[in-house]
């Protein structure tokens, strides 16, 4: 790269060097991806699903198109005023005014999701700066935040490119008007920079909180749990959350789009085109004065640890512990009580144990209304995948720097593997065979049934983190481009996550369909024992799946290569 | 006949079309402090990794204490590694990393505490064993991972950079360390930038430049082998070594071109 940065402040020359700094961010990242096949490869995927669910339901092409209504679609019923495609089509919206609504609800998730996501991006990636020494030296921080921020709407653009590119296609497509197809493509880039520019601000602001008030930093499992539930709420109940976010200022951008080809209300289109570029100044101002209260700061001081009055140093995980040292080997207790400390001081590892347990909550909630007896089995499958979710989704990003360390010692593949399994099945185990206890009792009031539903739940609270670790060395996130630079416990991939969350889906089909049939009388063969033979079939899945997944972590520690 | 600690053949890596270290043979005896020199990039950090098993060579043969670097189980029991970032866990305090490996390598408990405590004082560490890893400086970093490496009284420790970052104390306090493991029959391969440590303590010195071994010896040797009756430093006999290697690749990539 070449030229200076900071030699102006002028508007042109911060958006100038600002793209420089976004330029060598987003070569960073892509250097990071290249240098791991499979992440590369999930991004794709993720990138064909955004593109699939914007484009959606297309006639005549079912079986390679998303079955739901999507740009296509809506595009459709706007231009026809809901007589044409949208009742060929036959599903969700049957007049121009509830097309034109989902397409703002749509728009409104969209945005939040973006938002939340370069939050995440923003807080995790905070150590970036401290690391690139002399920026904050050298470069005014207006700049250094243009430049941030451009990096991110690059990386949330990359990830919806082709759902833009074929959402406009499909847009121009389903209503018959080319124009469409711009107006498509100006909402969503106009979308993307004020979700991008509003998730950095907030982002910011989490800094902020973090790195100013020792409560928030010693609480920030229980501060951040609620933004995380929320984000994953909107995915398992979008449809509510469309109704919404589609009436709020945020969904206007599809105003732009929808005015495009004849809909929506150009007022509201007309509001979106010249708020944008206002919203982004504003919002640059408010994140400059936030990155200097976030950046120019002492870093934070962690609390000493007094060896006397906290010799066990596990607080609530005493009991654990002891049986612990009652059960494990030596090796691996040490793994296990190191983790435990570790995650204890660095709880954001624990991000996406939230999702299973909204997924749990959003759908236990419905299927306890259609099939009441599924709840216990609910209640194990995504507690179990809780459990499994944490650190054991990350094992090798976790271990990060302290790899030559772990590798040049006898044995430890294994032993640190186990001790990754039991750190999460003993205390999450216990936790959710409980839990599933408690659920199976009030739902069913048989004591045989209870029991049945805590070893069910026991057993998948040890198969579940065993596949986790399988993904997880598969899919390992390092925060740094070499392994060797990882400082400490990291937040899982989130294609970790996604794979992950498929096989947890998996490992729950066959009992929870088991439990559906059997409730429908579905088939001759008696409830009993339909309900048995779908939860047999779980364990057997689940176990499978565990051997494997459990052999590949092993096998990947015992092989490990650094630098190569 | 005397034992080999470390003993390699050829041994060669390579990524892609770059060359990284390239038929380097050494026979380093038992007990002694072999002193591993050459400028940044040499190749000294890949010759390391591929001793402690962490990389494959992708040539030549190499054993560590009479084990085959291509068997990790083998060697691994014998060896202790401070590569030049101390692999440590940034939320666990001094007491608790030590404890960690102590127990991960299943040293006894009571064997374990002793050494640990032995060693924190040694390297004035005690009074900072209970604060968390992530507040200390680069040279207590350091010493954390020596102690971490030397723990289960390996046969070799290879050291990368161990006096990086160190205050004068404290960099005395590890020359004493590493003399007292050659003491104890521990070989110990020192990769340093700092050569009067090398000067002071290294039994056999090589010298690592663009992959190869191009000179090899003992300190003394090294120094008396240009001029005869001039005082000379390791360190003038290094920058003559490596400056001269650095003409004739030159010499060599310029006739090519021409």
């Amino acid at each position: 790269m070449s030229g200076r940065l900071g030699t102006g402040h002028g508007a042109v020359a911060r958006l100038r060097d600002g793209a420089r700094i976004a330029r060598v961010e987003t070569v960073r990242h892509y250097r990071r991806q290249r240098e791991h096949s499979w992440r590369a490869f999930s991004e794709l995927f993720l990138v064909l699903v955004a593109a699939f669910v914007v484009i959606g339901h297309v006639p005549g092409a079912e079986g390679w198109t998303y079955p739901d209504p999507g740009a296509y679609y809506y595009a459709a019923a706007v231009a026809s005023g809901g007589d044409g495609a949208g009742a060929a089509a036959g599903t969700v919206a049957t007049d121009q005014d509830a097309a034109v609504a989902a397409v703002r609800g749509f728009a409104g998730i969209a945005f939040v999701l973006v938002a939340l996501v370069t939050m995440l991006w923003t807080v995790k990636g905070q150590g970036w700066r401290e690391r690139d020494n002399g920026l904050l030296a050298t470069t005014p921080i207006g700049t250094i935040v243009v430049g941030d921020a451009l990096a991110k709407m690059i990386k949330a653009g990359r990830f919806l490119s082709l759902a833009i590119v074929g959402g406009a296609a499909a847009f121009a497509v389903g209503s018959g008007r080319p124009l469409g197809a711009v107006g498509f493509v100006v909402a969503a880039v106009g979308l993307i920079a004020t979700a991008t520019a509003c998730g950095y601000v907030a982002g910011l602001a989490a800094l902020v909180a973090l790195r100013r008030s020792s409560f928030v930093r010693e609480h920030k499992l229980l501060v951040g749990s609620p933004l995380v539930a929320l984000y994953f709420g909107l995915f398992v109940g979008s449809r509510q959350a469309g109704t919404l976010l589609g009436g709020w200022p945020i969904a206007w951008h599809a105003d732009v789009a929808l005015a495009s080809i004849g809909g929506g209300d150009p007022r509201l289109a007309a509001a979106a085109l010249v708020g944008t570029p206002l919203a982004l100044a504003g919002l640059r101002a408010l994140a400059t004065t936030l990155a200097r209260l976030a950046w120019l700061v002492d870093p934070p001081k962690e609390p000493e640890i007094d060896a006397d009055a906290e010799p066990a140093g596990f607080g609530p995980f005493d009991l654990l512990d002891r049986s612990l040292a009652a059960t494990c080997s030596r090796p691996t207790r040490a793994v296990t009580r190191a983790l435990w400390l570790r995650v204890r001081r660095r709880p954001q590892a624990l991000l996406y144990v939230l999702l299973p347990l909204v997924v749990l909550v959003s759908a236990g909630y419905e299927l306890a209304r259609v099939v009441p007896g599924a709840l216990p089995a609910l209640v194990a499958v995504y507690g179990a995948g809780a459990v499994g979710a944490g650190a054991t989704l990350n094992p090798l990003g976790n271990e990060g720097r302290g790899l030559p360390a772990t590798l040049t010692t006898p044995g430890s593949a294994r032993r640190v593997v186990r001790g990754y399994l039991v750190s999460a099945a003993l205390p999450g185990g216990a936790l959710v065979a409980a839990l599933s206890v408690g659920v199976a009792a009030t739902a069913t009031g048989s004591t045989v049934g209870a029991l049945g539903a805590g070893l069910f739940a026991a057993a998948l609270s040890v198969f579940l983190p065993a596949i986790a670790l399988g993904v997880g060395t598969l899919l390992p996130e390092f925060d740094a481009i070499r392994p060797a630079e990882n400082a400490g416990v990291t937040v899982p991939h989130v294609y970790a996550v996604v794979a992950y969350s498929g096989a947890i889906g998996v490992v729950g089909a066959p009992v929870l369909a088991g439990l559906y049939l059997a409730a429908e009388g579905a088939t001759e063969i008696p409830a009993d024992a339909v309900t048995a033979a779908g939860a047999a079939a779980t364990l057997l899945v689940a176990g499978l799946l565990a051997g494997l997944s459990y052999r590949r972590a092993v096998r990947t520690f015992e092989t490990y290569l650094v630098g190569e | 006949m005397t034992d080999l600690a470390i003993e390699t053949r050829a041994l060669t890596k390579r990524y892609g079309d770059a060359v990284a270290v390239e038929d380097l043979t050494l026979s380093i005896t038992s007990g002694s402090v072999y002193g591993f020199l050459g400028p940044n990039g040499a190749g000294k950090t890949t010759t390391m990794r591929m001793l402690t098993t962490l990389t494959k060579p992708t040539s030549g043969t190499a054993s560590v204490a009479g084990r085959s670097i291509e068997d990790r189980d083998a060697v691994t029991p014998h060896i202790g590694y401070l590569p030049e970032e101390p692999p440590l866990y940034d939320e666990l305090t001094g007491r608790e990393q030590l404890e960690y490996i102590a127990g991960l390598r299943d040293i006894p408990e009571d064997k374990a505490d002793r050494r640990i405590g032995s060693m924190l004082d040694r390297f004035d560490l005690a009074e900072d064993a209970d604060k968390r890893i992530d507040a200390y400086s680069k040279g207590m970093r350091q010493k954390i991972g020596v102690i971490q490496a030397v723990l289960h009284e390996p046969d070799v420790v290879f050291l990368d950079e161990p006096t990086s970052g160190l205050d004068p104390r404290a960099a005395r306090t590890m020359r004493d360390t590493i003399a007292e493991l050659a003491e104890r029959e521990m070989t110990v391969f020192l990769s340093t930038h700092i050569l009067p440590v090398v000067d002071e303590l290294a039994d056999t010195v090589g010298v690592l430049h663009d992959g190869r071994l191009v000179a090899e010896g003992t300190p003394d040797g090294l120094k008396n082998r240009a001029e005869a009756g001039e005082e000379r430093s390791l360190e003038d006999a290094f920058l003559d070594i490596t400056h001269d290697h650095g003409d004739e690749r030159l010499n060599e990539e310029s006739t090519t071109t021409v």
